[in-house]
């Protein structure tokens, strides 16, 4: 049975690991680097919320390179009901650890300046060192794709490592635009790549779907 | 002297399933729910005429269900694995463990 298993997977895989979704997060996680260095211009609340139409843009570019670009090479598929079981779980487990994530970021955020409740600059290391690890383990494995692990645990260190740098003053805002920046970097890198070998080693068939 | 063993088994194998590229499709098939025809070209390595010829082998005896329509302007082809095809990959995977538990285990 765990060789079907296995043969499920690569079949999952080779129709579903295009490296967009990488792209994606990528895309994610460089709001954290570059909303530190736009603040000082556009203020804290806009140096983020100019990302909401940045990622919907990024959105419609990864959806068009899946439907032109990958999709007529790679193929299409309907998982089997195990897998189409785990991805509900896994979308279910996330939307919940994302949920406390947002209510926990607003309470402290809410709490600012108080006495009772100062957390200050351990809001992005606490919130993302806990929820990071969990939504990309969640994703590589519903998606059984072994490199969003490690991309969890880099999003997790990444405020631990730009605070050290910024304590040390080699690097400014806390950070983040060097650590989190890398971070996305890797993940840019590793989407392109794959996406980069996609188009390399599955050339467009001359009559598709002729059978 | 020992007797040969019985070689029964092998001769039960559904020769539809049992040709290898028939037999890498229908184990595709079998862990999903469906695929297009450019998916299982590349699991596979079939060629895409090699594909048309076996697809129609198992279609013929109701193994498969095949729906062809269009993405875009582009002709699709969906292919899924009938309950009688599903049913069919369960009695071959059976009857081919039977016949190979029923072989000695060495030469001696």
């Amino acid at each position: 049975m765990s060789d079907f298993k296995e043969i499920e997977r690569k079949t999952f895989r080779a129709a579903r690991d295009d490296g967009l979704l990488d792209v994606m997060m990528a895309a994610f996680v460089s709001m954290f680097a570059l909303a530190p260095l736009w603040s000082e211009a556009l203020g804290d609340f806009w140096s983020s919320a100019v990302f909401g139409p940045i990622w919907f843009a990024g959105y419609l570019v990864v959806r068009y390179l899946r439907t032109h670009v990958v999709t007529p090479r790679l193929g299409t598929l309907e998982p089997g009901i195990p897998r189409q079981q785990r991805l509900k779980r896994a979308g279910i487990v996330m939307t919940v650890v994302l949920m406390i994530a947002y209510v926990v970021g607003v309470v402290v955020a809410q709490g600012f300046g108080s006495d009772w409740f100062d957390l200050g600059e351990l809001v992005y290391p606490i919130t993302l060192g806990s929820t990071a690890p969990i939504v990309f383990s969640l994703t590589g494995y519903s998606l059984s794709v072994w490199r969003y692990y490690p991309y969890g645990v880099l999003v997790a260190i990444a405020p631990l490592i730009g605070e050290w740098l910024w304590q040390n003053d080699l690097a400014a805002h806390h950070g983040y635009p060097v650590a989190f920046g890398s971070v996305a970097v890797i993940m840019l890198t590793a989407g392109i790549a794959r996406l980069l070998t996609i188009i390399r080693d599955h050339p467009l068939p001359a009559n598709p779907q002729a059978i | 002297m020992t007797q040969p063993p019985s070689t029964d088994h092998f001769a039960e194998l559904d020769q539809i399933i049992h040709v290898p590229a028939r037999l890498r499709l229908m184990t595709q098939l079998y862990v999903v729910e469906s695929a297009d025809a450019t998916l299982l070209v590349n699991t596979t390595g079939l060629t895409w005429g090699n594909l048309a010829t076996h697809m129609r082998k198992l279609e013929e005896s109701g193994y498969v269900t095949i729906k062809k329509g269009y993405q875009g302007r582009k002709p699709h082809t969906v292919i899924a694995l009938s309950a009688k095809g599903r049913q069919a990959f369960d009695t071959y995977r059976a009857t081919m463990q039977a016949a190979l538990d029923q072989l000695p285990n060495s030469r001696s």
